[in-house]
């Protein structure tokens, strides 16, 4: 073989290996890129962009009164990556000391060497998560940020920041079991579990994509979400009661030494409840709001339900107070089984409604009813469906326990006379208030309620009415009658409640001392002592219960336990302050009242009047303006911020509207806390310094 | 003396070929670090394509420095040079610094450099020096050991040091002895060796040992009458046999870890919980971005895959990923087809040269680079295991931008002496 042809020929072998392989990488790139090209693409994208959830902002619960009971406020959860490609030994190694010491400052669980041992072994470990504060709010988040270490930038630094939010109950205890919680770990409760879908708001969401350095920043060509904000709830409850009420309650089951207590207070026409209060033992013998037991406790209610019985007398006209019936010294068999009243009702034989109820004659209603009901029974049990007796009350809360009255059919002989003295039925506290409230409301029963009001940023949303629940019940009459007899509770000398008499208001009201049922296991020696009742008497504002269960002493009884605490309340309730109290129709009212000033934009000042029917002198041009009242409750409105250069006030704006007003003004704002500016740390009026820094205490 | 060509000092289709391939690796490594902001720190020397600029402005330099050399300096320097990077090479087990398992690195503070890329440039030149010298026929059993021993030295150095790719690399060189007369055999047994080193690995070996024994009993019967071939062909049978049993044993004992572990992502086979998620994603995330691309890409700028850190080492061994992604199937095939020409165009030169050295020289570039660029872009397509090679000219790396510069420019400048004593 010849040279030549002999390289030729290694030049082709050469050449030929070359496009062998040359093929198959084009082959196979031409493959990827246009037959699987498809299913590359979905996997890019979907690794690529991902949907985030912004969360919406909770709204706020408030009372009747404008007090925030439940709110939400912002903390942030500090971790730290030692992972951070940019966090280089040597930034590490310089700033290691004296971040330990900074965390000693703020922190001081541990020294100093300690914490600098702690980091240094996780920065050894690359510790991608390492805790570093797991509650800290904006001002402390602030202050970190400007530590060694994290001052070095974002990826420098390694730190990272997750805000949660904490919901906040600036009022403590204060109707806890009613505003409710909103936990973790644990079931929802109250308002804030009822009301959930309205306070929560709506999520919004964000397309965000992933870039360098594992950091995912929203994509500009979808738009997502924007998040919707929850509804502001406003409550019926009226903080100013409910601190009478729960601190009254709070001493009578201390001083008892009960198991719980509780007291729900209630308008009478509107059927809102003003105040309510639960308050428990737990462990370590203090008393907490742990259980709602207006609603959540179901037990027969004793002596209390008798008037259930006089009403459905008077109602069907078998009765009036006037007519009486022969007690026999207290005592009436019934299929076989011996009815006797306790304590010294034996000197009785004869007995108008008025008295028995007074005394609490078990006899007497027993009597009554099986004389009347026992050849119709369906007549009674109708009497009691149409006193609402046999539904729930349908209050903005869950859990409320259904009350248990048997179905006709199923009463046995002696079912009449035992109901009729509160035995064979089981209620809630709130039901027993629910009935009493309408004997109150002249027979108008109107349905409990504790949202009035839903609005979204100052906006009504939903307003509650009580006209669309409030139906009669019983004739007006028969109402009456009822009150008659229940005044008789106090004002009889026999009567069980005659120590809680006023001479300043009168008070109508039942007691009852019922044992306490354990479900199946029967009955318990304890005591469930209860007052439920209406002041004053008459012209009825308020009706209330007091429920004690297992009170210790002596005398247990409804009327020497309860009915003080009753009239304790009664009489706080009254004397505090009655004007702001009464106050039914607040569209009227409430312009009367001396307001806080509010200063915010003009728009939301219009608002504000039109609400609340004020006419002020009110330009169309002004950007902002401050709306107060002195102390002669003369209201006045005027321009903010007329003069240049100037801090403006903003105590009172909405959060949004400080910024925007403030940072115009070429003013750095730093803010805490949510809802209104309660506090600046820059005096309005001083002279504007710009790039200076504000900060706004929001309340 | 009437053709204008011949008055071109250097080669300009290399040149341009060259200068493309610099300027979109550039191109390239900005692709996977911008991010849509232009800022003051764009030109920030933080960014690795500022400081690729930065090499191939030193590159530049490097490549006027060699072309205004004398051809004589170079053929003089030859045997130092191979003899420096020898030392550097293994000094590396002293000095280096591991990265990915590799022992390949020597930190000189400001620079980190990697011998085994200037070693295959030495390499070449003392290759190339040795087959220049007038006595040289490449036939006596001396003359081929000694060739063997200068590419076998920093073949088995790199082997040690764990670097796969600059180890196939040398390998390479083969095709330069076959150039200068080695006998094809050797090639054939190298892509035997390979087939059978793959095929055991999918299919179980005594379905290969049953092939095998039909087709050379075949070749055996055919040939009989040749009792040189016989014999060549039974030790081959023998040997392939043994090799086959032993293919496992090499694979499971010989290679490392994380070297089994690129493989059978490549062969399909069940991965260890941290291939899945190292060298398996790697390959996974390179091949999302290429397949993406699509027939005309995504277009420059506009990749999200290689720009958003998805594929690992995008700008060093996975920047083709990035090509593909942003220019598409078009954009493969034309830079492929600049390497083709690149390629063609040295071997044509090679064969225009006068001198042994000249073209033993060009030659060795040629199988140098052909390597670097099927198995850079076969790893990145999923053709061949991930090894940690980069791609001529677009990896970000000074050691590799300037190694290959000098190659490069080296080759022009033996070219364009050839020209001048032509003119």
């Amino acid at each position: 073989m010849n040279i030549k042809s002999n390289i030729l020929l290694r030049i082709y072998l050469i050449g030929a290996i070359c496009t062998l392989f040359g093929i198959a990488v084009l082959g196979k790139i031409y493959i990827i890129q246009t037959e699987d090209n498809g299913k590359w693409k979905t996997l890019a994208d979907s690794s690529n962009i991902k949907k985030f959830d912004i969360n919406a902002e909770r709204g706020n619960i408030y009372s009747a009164d404008d007090k925030l009971l439940a709110t939400s406020v912002p903390y942030f959860v500090l971790h730290v990556d030692f992972r951070s490609q940019a966090m280089t030994q040597e930034i590490f190694q310089r700033n290691v000391d004296s971040l330990a010491y900074y965390m000693w400052k703020q922190f001081g669980k541990l020294s100093v060497k300690e914490y600098r041992q702690k980091l240094v072994k996780a920065r050894n470990k690359r510790h991608q998560y390492f805790p570093l504060c797991d509650k800290a709010d904006y001002v402390l988040l602030k202050q970190i940020k400007q530590w060694p270490l994290f001052r070095e930038g974002k990826y420098k630094g390694g730190l990272i920041v997750e805000m949660h939010q904490e919901r906040k109950n600036p009022y403590g205890y204060l109707a806890q079991r009613t505003i409710g919680l909103i936990r973790n770990n644990a079931q929802d409760i109250g308002l804030e579990e009822a009301m959930d879908s309205l306070l929560k708001g709506v999520e919004g969401s964000i397309f965000k994509q992933k870039i360098a350095g594992g950091e995912w920043i929203p994509v500009k060509s979808s738009k997502g979400t924007e998040p919707k904000n929850g509804y502001d709830i406003i409550s019926t409850i009226d903080l100013g009661l409910q601190d009478i009420t729960e601190s009254t309650l709070l001493q009578a089951v201390t001083d008892y030494q009960a198991d719980f207590g509780c007291a729900i207070l209630m308008e009478v026409k509107t059927g809102a409840i003003k105040a309510i209060a639960n308050l428990g033992k737990n462990a370590t013998a203090a008393y907490t709001e742990n259980f709602n037991y207006a609603i959540g406790l179901s037990n027969e209610p004793g002596s209390v339900f008798k008037v259930a019985g006089y009403l459905s007398l008077f109602d069907d006209g078998y009765i009036t107070p006037k007519d009486s019936i022969n007690t026999n010294g207290a005592r009436a068999t019934f299929a076989g089984r011996i009815l006797t009243d306790d304590g010294h009702n034996s000197q009785y034989n004869f007995l108008t409604p008025g008295k028995a109820l007074a005394i609490s004659s078990n006899v007497a209603i027993a009597k009554w009813m099986a004389k009347y009901y026992s050849d119709n029974k369906q007549k009674l049990y109708n009497k009691y469906v149409q006193f609402g007796l046999t539904s729930k009350t349908n209050v903005d809360l869950k859990g409320e326990r259904k009350p248990f009255i048997n179905k006709p059919e199923n009463w046995s002989a002696m079912s009449i006379p035992w109901m009729a003295h509160g035995y064979e039925v089981k209620f809630t506290p709130l039901q027993i208030l629910t009935f009493y409230n309408a004997i109150a409301n002249k027979g108008i029963r109107v349905k409990p309620y504790l949202v009035q009001r839903i609005e979204d940023n100052g906006t009504i949303i939903r307003e509650y009415s009580t006209k669309n629940t409030a139906h009669k019940i019983c004739s007006e009459q028969a109402a009456d009658m009822a009150k008659e007899i229940l005044l008789r509770v106090i004002e009889d000398e026999n009567g069980t409640a005659r120590k809680i008499k006023s001479p300043y208001y009168r008070i109508a009201g039942k007691t009852g001392t019922a044992k306490m049922s354990e479900g199946s296991a029967g009955y318990t020696n304890k005591n469930l002592s209860t007052f439920v009742g209406f002041f004053p008497a008459d012209n009825p504002l308020y009706s209330c219960i007091v429920v004690i269960g297992g009170p210790q002493g002596l005398f247990t009884t409804g009327g020497v336990v309860s009915a003080p605490i009753f009239r304790t309340m009664a009489d706080k309730i009254i004397t505090s302050n009655i004007q702001s109290n009464i106050a039914i129709n607040k569209d009227t009212l409430i312009p009367n009242k001396p307001i806080p000033y509010i200063s915010s934009t003009a728009n939301n000042v219009q608002a504000l009047m039109q609400r609340f029917k004020l006419k002020f002198d009110f330009k169309e041009d002004w950007e902002y303006a401050l709306l107060k009242s002195d102390s002669t409750n003369k209201k006045t409105i005027s321009k903010i911020n007329e003069q240049a250069n100037v801090v403006p006030n903003v105590r009172g704006m909405l959060l949004d509207d400080a910024v925007s007003l403030l940072e115009n003004e070429g003013l750095k704002v730093i803010f805490s806390g949510k809802g209104k500016v309660a506090t600046q740390s820059i005096t309005p009026g001083s002279q504007i310094i710009k790039g200076n820094s504000i900060q706004l205490y929001l309340n | 003396m009437s053709n204008k060509r011949a008055y071109d000092p250097i080669d300009s289709t290399v040149l341009v070929c060259y200068i493309f391939l610099v300027v979109l690796g550039i191109m390239s490594i900005l692709a996977t670090e911008y991010n849509g902001k232009f800022s003051s720190e764009f030109f920030s020397l933080s960014h690795s394509y500022m400081r690729q600029t930065l090499f191939a402005g030193v590159s530049a330099i490097m490549f006027f420095t060699i072309i205004g050399f004398d051809r004589r300096i170079l053929q003089f320097i030859s045997y130092p040079m191979y003899a420096l990077l020898m030392i550097l090479l293994m000094s590396v087990f002293v000095l280096g610094e591991r990265t990915k398992g590799d022992q390949n690195w020597i930190n000189l503070g400001f620079f980190k450099l990697q011998p085994s890329e200037f070693a295959k440039f030495a390499t070449a030149m003392a290759l190339a020096k040795y087959f220049d010298s007038p006595s040289m026929r490449f036939v006596t059993r001396k003359e081929h050991l000694t060739a063997y021993a200068i590419i076998g030295f920093p073949l088995l150095m790199v082997a040690a040091q764990g670097d796969a790719g600059s180890c196939l690399v040398f390998a390479a060189f083969i095709f330069v002895l076959n150039r200068e007369g080695l006998s094809d055999l050797f090639i054939y047994i190298g892509l035997f060796v390979v087939a059978i080193s793959v095929l055991s690995l999918i299919i179980n070996p005594y379905i290969i040992i049953a092939i095998t024994l039909v087709l050379f009993s075949i070749l055996i019967y055919w040939n009989w009458m040749n009792k040189q071939l016989v014999k060549i062909l039974s030790v081959i049978l023998i040997g392939t046999c043994f090799y086959t049993f032993s293919v496992s044993y090499l694979f499971n004992n010989v290679l490392e870890k994380h070297q089994r572990d690129r493989i059978n992502v490549i062969l399909g086979k069940e991965l260890t919980k941290e291939a899945k998620r190292g060298i398996a994603y790697n390959l996974n995330q390179s091949k999302i971005a290429i397949g993406s691309g699509g027939f005309l890409g995504k277009g420059y700028l506009q990749g999200t895959q290689t720009r958003y850190n998805y594929v690992p080492e995008t700008s060093t061994d996975f920047i083709f990923s990035a090509v593909g992604e942003e220019w598409g199937f078009l954009g493969s095939v034309v830079l492929i087809s600049v390497y083709v020409i690149m390629l063609l165009r040295l071997l044509l030169l090679a064969e225009l040269q006068r001198s042994a050295y000249g073209r033993v020289y060009i030659y060795s570039v040629v199988a140098i680079i052909f390597m670097h660029v099927f198995i850079n872009i076969g790893m990145t397509i999923g053709l061949l295991p991930v090894i940690g090679i980069p791609l001529p000219f677009l990896s970000y790396g000074g050691s590799s931008l300037i190694s290959f510069t000098f190659m490069i420019a080296t080759a022009l400048k033996l070219d364009s002496e050839r020209r001048m004593t032509m003119r």
